[in-house]
Order: structure tokens, then C-alpha cells, then sequence
């Protein structure tokens, strides 16, 4: 504990509770004084600037969410055209190759029942 | 008091009741009041298919629209867009081409629709734009629906007319590319009473639980209003598409089977058949066809009496085809011998105050076993089954499963239960004997007759071979198997039905070279308390090739006009598929 003799002002120049240090203090706990001060400011600047980095990456990432949802909406939205394309077709082969379709074209090209089946 | 500090503490307890109201609201009755805020839509799943034995897709999905509109967004006259998209919506009947598969098709094709179909399509029409105008006129309406099962290319014809209130949701529906190729064997897919696709008949009805699938759900929060509110919470679980089932139905011999069957009922005037084909080996049902049959794709427009399968669901009396379990029966007891004869067969006998006697009121004095069966003698039979009594009798129809369910994966199945032992008089076990006052249904008489081909082993009839989803396949085993007759008792029957088809009645339509095992059947129809001579079932069951059977087949006509005898009627249909499936299989002829 310092000695109640460094906290003593011994000439006042001037008045208010706020007031200069008296010029009989001595300069090493001005100094100190002065250079919290300057860490404090030092701590707050690299705070804040570790604050807004980290704003701007999480807005970065968001805007990225962002557009990627929408991208995977976009892929979805292909996947499901394609399936639906996909069960069309399949639907189209399955009516072109029914035998409904194929009997009605062969008596059409002209095919007839054959009265006689060689069977091994 | 300052009123200063009055009006604070009123302004601080108003808030601090809001305060804890809203906590109230968001962590207290969160769980309770969750039907309030929360919104869950269900989507629908897609149902599974069923395939023939070659993989071709019997049934499958299409995909289609539901139409709605928003009527208070609708800035066009009502009537104006009703009269535009009326004609898009009626019955796919009117718009699909007539089939080209024969003359007659391809003659209605080139003419068009006659003016009787103009008609109707005009009727329609009109009833379409007037239930049309009336619901996009309804302003207190927000949402209503205004056809169902839209097809794609009716849905881009819509979406080009531009109509602002109009919106499509999807609602697939059933396609069925080989047409009405075993509708009664399929089903078809409606709608119940909360309006969701509900398989009905057939395979549909059957296996529907499986088939359907399970629906997904869309949950999202809503405002006070019932909007739903984007950028709250959502959750989606997806639908499951139903598990498809793959048949034991061989595609061509199923259209051989209703080619054959449609061309005979037309020529012998009946007013119906049906035919199936199984593998006696497995007990497959191969192929099952009835005509007239129905178009799954437009079965509102059918009578609905067509939706029953007759093959499960209908019963009737067999006649003659029956004699083969009874001599069975007899045979397997030892209680006749294929040499045994008959002394009662000098002519008719009387019975109970009733008089039995043969189909043509000829006799066979001391016919043995083989030639009661050759000549279809009634007389015969009741020598039998005196020979028998009651109770082995009634045991060993049950054995052959007569008088109750064959189990087969169809939905209509009934039972044709027997009358109980204790009513029957003497008389009913005479009649039974061949075939008159007992009840079978055509899927009990093939599974019997299946038995006899198995060498005495009755297999459950199934047409599903196996169900399939994206995890698993499972295989669809029979109910049961157990051996009813022994193979020295199957082997005895089936040449006295080899010797039937070679010396009987229907010897002139058999195809030559090959050895096939059949009985006829002729039973006369009950009208009003007694039986109709001119109304008869005429039918024809066997198998073939009789050492090795490849399939059995049973053919029945429903009053053929032509002729009321089956040997006359269905057993040169049976004989036409018998040589068209020898032809198919490549069987040779062993004789």
C-alpha cells in the first residue's frame, strides 16, 4: 500500500472535484495512470474490431445460407421435374409396349395368328 | 399523493400484467395452444405397383393435378371462365380415341363419334359449366375444388388459357397400360368418404393397406388469420410410396385367356365367363379372366355389378365336375376300386321320393368307376356315394376346401359355406354326388382340381408372388399345404379324366397328340325353388399334360345360349387355350 504522503496535494492551482493531478505527484503513477487508460483504449479498439469481424463473417456465412438454400431449392426442384419426367416416360413406354398396343399394330402391319407351331 | 407517481405505478403494472401474459402465452400454454399456430398439411404418397411375372407394370401412376380455384381472386366473369374450361374437364372417355385393336375400332376412329356420343359429350358439357360457374361464383368460398386427376397435358391447355384464380396441386393417378386386361383381377383405386385414394376389388382392395403408403406432412406456423407465417418454424416429414406387388400373372397367356374367352361367350351367347389358369405345382394363378369385364381407368362409368371378381365372389352349382372329388373320396378310402361296378346303373332310381337319372337318359349296366366318370352317369354316382355315406363324404369335400375361403390375395373372396351335416337328407347327398344343391365358388374348384393334378396336395391359390419396397422384399408363401388324397389316388383319378377327354362327350374338340386330363360339367341353374332345364352353367375343368401338369384351367359359361351343354361349350374353349398355351410353352405332343 502506497503511502498516504503520494496522495497528498500540497499546492492547489485549481478548483472542482475533477482536477489535474497536482505537479507534485510523482510522473511514474501518471504515466501509469495515463497508460491504463491507453490499454483500456487499446482493449476496447481490439474488441470492437473483433465485434464487427465477426459480424461481417457471420452476415458472410448468412448471405451464403441464403443463397445456398436457395440453390438446393433449385437442385430439388430439378430432382423433382426429372422424377416426374422419369415417371412419364415410363408411363409412355409401358402404354407403347402393352400388348394392347403391340397386337393392334401387328394386325395393322398385317400379322396373322400361324395355324401351325413347330414345337422341339 | 403526487400524481406523478400515480400515473408511473399505472403505467408500470400495465406492463408488468402484458409482461407476464406473454410469458404466459410463449412458454406456458406453448403445447395447448399449438393447434392455434401451428399448421400441417399432408402430402399425399405415391402408390405402389403391380407388376406381371415378366416385370411389365399391370398398374402404375400417372401424373396428375387437382384444380382449384381461389375464387376471390378471380378478376374474369365466372361464367365466361366455366364456359372456357368446361370442355377440358368432363370424362376422359370423350377425348381418348376409340381402341384401333380391330375393325371395328378402327372404322369407329375414322368416322368419329356417332351422334349419340355428340350428345352425351354436349349433356355433359353443359352440367360441367353450370357446377363450374356456380363455385367460382361463390365469393364466400376461399379455396374449392374443381376436378380431380387432371391429366398433364389438360393441365398446360388450363395454365395457357391464363386465368388468374386458378391452381394446380398434384394428385397422380392410376394408369393401367394393357387397359381392361384383368380388371377383375386388379381392382381400381377411388376415393372414400374423406376423399383419399382407397384401393377397392381385387388386388387393390386386398393389399390397399401397403399399397397406399404413408402420406407426409408439411408443418409450418400460422398467424391468427391462418396464414402461414415463412420464417417460422417448418418441418417436413416425406411421404413413403407404397410397397408394389409383383404377380404371378404370365402377360401373354392372360391376353391368349380373354381373347379366347370374349370370342366364345359372343359366339355361344352366354351371358358371361370366366377362366383361370394355375400352376398345380405352386398353386400361381397364372391367369384369371372374366367377360364382360370393366376399364379400371374409367370405372364410374361401368355398372358397378362388374366390379366383383365371380371367379371368388360368385357361387354356383358345378354338376359333373364335381363327380371327380367324390370318386376321389372313394378311391382314397378304398372303398371302390377303378374295376368296382355299379349294379344299381340299370336305369333311373328313386331317391327320397326323387327320381335320378342320367344327362341323356342313357344307361350302363355294371359300368365300372372309370366309365361312371366317361359317361358323367349320375346314376353312377350315387352308387358312390351310398358306397361313401354322409359323413366320409362331407369330410373329404371339406379336405378338398369346399365350404370354406382358398385364402387367394383377392378382396371379394367368399366362403360358399356348406349347409350343416345334420340337415342334409338322402337325397342331398345323391345330388351332391354329381354336383346339384351344393354351392362352390370357380377358385375352390380349381384349388381342388389342383390337388388332384399336385399328386394329392392341396397349396393355397395366391396371385402376388412377392411384395417389394425400397428396403425389403418379401416373398408371398402360400397358406397352406397338406396332402389330401395320396399320390396312388391322385394318379387313379387322373386317368379316368384322361380317359373322360379321349372317350367322352367332348373327344371331336381335343387337340390331337397330347394327353389331357378333364371332366365336363353341365349343372342346371335353381329358379324360384327348382331348377331351370334350359338355364344351365356349363363349364370344363382339367389339366394338361396330364404326367407332368404344366397348368390347370377351368372354363364356365353362365346360360350359353348355343348350347346348355359344356361339352358343347366350354370344352372346346378349354381345348382352344390348351393348345395355344402347349404352343406358347413349346410342349410337344407325346402322342
Amino acid at each position: 500500500m502506497l503511502p498516504v504522503s503520494v496522495f497528498a496535494v500540497k499546492h492547489r492551482n485549481y478548483s472542482g472535484p475533477f482536477q489535474a493531478p497536482a505537479a507534485g505527484l510523482s510522473s511514474n503513477w501518471l504515466k501509469s495512470w495515463q497508460s491504463i487508460g491507453k490499454v483500456k483504449l487499446k482493449i476496447l479498439v481490439t474488441f470492437s474490431l473483433l465485434l464487427c469481424a465477426l459480424l461481417i463473417t457471420q452476415l458472410v456465412f448468412a448471405a451464403n445460407l441464403s443463397t445456398d438454400g436457395q440453390k438446393l431449392a433449385i437442385v430439388e426442384s430439378e430432382i423433382t421435374k426429372a422424377q416426374s419426367e422419369k415417371a412419364n416416360l415410363k408411363a409412355e413406354i409401358a402404354r407403347q409396349s402393352s400388348l394392347l398396343t403391340l397386337s393392334a399394330k401387328a394386325k395393322e402391319l398385317g400379322f396373322t395368328s400361324s395355324p401351325k407351331i413347330i414345337a422341339p | 399523493m403526487n400524481r406523478l407517481v400515480v400515473f408511473k405505478f399505472f403505467v408500470f403494472a400495465v406492463a408488468i400484467a402484458v409482461l407476464a401474459r406473454l410469458f404466459y402465452w410463449q412458454f406456458l400454454s406453448s403445447f395447448s395452444a399449438r393447434a392455434s399456430y401451428s399448421l400441417e398439411n399432408e402430402i399425399p404418397a405415391p402408390h405402389g405397383e403391380i407388376f406381371a411375372s415378366d416385370g411389365f407394370p399391370l398398374v402404375t401412376n400417372q401424373e396428375a393435378f387437382l384444380l382449384y380455384a381461389k375464387p376471390r381472386e378471380i378478376t374474369r366473369d365466372p361464367n365466361v371462365i366455366a364456359q372456357i374450361i368446361s370442355e377440358l374437364l368432363i370424362s376422359e372417355k370423350y377425348a381418348r380415341p376409340p381402341s384401333t385393336a380391330d375393325a371395328v375400332g378402327q372404322a369407329t376412329a375414322a368416322a368419329g363419334p356417332s351422334k349419340v356420343e355428340q350428345e352425351q359429350k354436349d349433356d355433359e358439357i353443359k352440367k360441367k359449366q353450370a357446377d363450374l360457374a356456380t363455385k367460382l361464383s361463390d365469393k364466400a368460398l376461399s379455396w374449392v375444388q374443381l376436378a380431380r386427376k387432371v391429366t398433364k397435358d389438360i393441365k398446360e391447355k388450363l395454365e395457357a388459357e391464363k386465368i388468374i384464380g386458378l391452381g394446380f396441386e398434384r394428385d397422380d393417378k392410376r394408369l393401367y397400360p394393357e387397359a381392361s386386361m384383368a380388371a377383375n383381377l386388379l381392382g381400381f383405386v377411388g376415393s372414400d368418404k374423406y376423399g383419399k385414394d382407397t384401393g377397392y376389388f381385387g388386388l387393390e382392395g386386398y393389399w390397399d393397406k401397403q399399397i397406399r403408403g404413408k402420406p407426409g406432412r408439411v408443418g409450418s406456423e400460422k398467424d391468427p388469420f391462418g396464414f402461414p407465417i415463412l420464417i417460422g418454424k417448418y418441418s417436413e416429414v416425406k411421404p413413403l410410396q407404397g410397397s408394389s406387388i409383383h404377380t404371378n400373372i404370365d402377360r401373354s397367356i392372360q391376353f391368349i385367356v380373354e381373347d379366347k374367352l370374349k370370342n366364345a361367350v359372343e359366339k355361344y351367347g352366354a351371358k358371361d365367363g370366366s377362366v383361370i389358369v394355375q400352376d398345380p405345382k405352386t398353386g400361381h394363378i397364372l391367369a384369371m379372366a372374366t367377360f364382360p369385364s370393366y376399364n379400371p381407368a374409367f370405372f364410374q362409368e361401368f355398372d358397378d355389378k362388374l366390379f366383383k371378381n365371380p371367379v371368388v365372389a360368385d357361387t354356383y352349382e358345378p354338376g359333373s365336375t364335381f363327380k371327380l372329388f367324390v370318386m376321389a373320396a372313394a378311391l382314397d378310402l378304398s372303398i371302390v376300386s377303378p374295376q368296382t361296378r355299379c349294379d344299381v346303373c340299370l336305369g333311373p332310381r328313386q331317391i327320397g321320393g326323387f327320381e335320378i337319372s342320367t344327362w341323356n337318359k342313357k344307361y350302363y349296366p355294371e359300368s365300372t368307376m372309370a366309365e361312371i366318370i366317361q359317361h358323367s352317369d349320375n346314376v353312377g354316382m350315387t352308387f358312390v356315394s351310398e358306397k361313401l355315406g354322409l359323413d366320409k363324404f362331407y369330410n373329404y369335400i371339406q379336405k378338398f376346401g369346399f365350404g370354406q375361403k382358398t385364402g387367394i390375395d383377392l378382396q371379394e373372396e367368399v366362403a360358399a359355406p356348406l349347409r350343416d351335416k345334420d340337415d342334409w337328407r338322402k337325397i342331398d347327398l345323391a345330388t351332391a354326388s354329381f354336383g346339384q344343391g351344393i354351392a362352390v365358388t370357380p377358385i375352390q374348384m380349381i384349388q381342388a382340381l389342383s390337388a388332384i393334378a399336385a399328386g394329392g396336395k392341396l397349396i393355397s391359390p395366391k396371385v402376388a408372388a412377392k411384395i417389394t419396397d425400397a428396403s425389403r422384399q418379401e416373398i408371398v408363401k402360400p397358406d397352406f399345404e397338406r396332402q389330401i388324397i395320396s399320390p396312388k389316388t391322385a394318379a387313379l383319378i387322373t386317368e379316368m379324366m384322361v380317359n373322360a377327354v379321349d372317350h367322352g362327350e367332348a373327344q371331336a374338340f381335343k387337340p390331337k397328340g397330347y394327353r389331357i386330363a378333364g371332366k365336363t360339367g353341365t349343372a342346371q341353374i335353381p329358379v324360384a325353388g327348382h331348377y331351370d332345364p334350359d338355364k344351365t352353367i356349363a363349364s370344363f375343368i382339367g389339366f394338361a399334360p396330364a404326367d407332368n401338369p404344366r397348368f390347370t384351367m377351368l372354363v364356365r359359361f353362365t346360360e350359353p345360349a348355343s348350347s346348355p351343354f359344356g361339352s358343347e361349350t366350354a370344352a372346346p374353349t378349354f381345348f382352344a387355350i390348351a393348345q395355344e398355351l402347349f404352343n406358347y410353352w413349346g410342349i410337344p405332343q407325346s402322342r
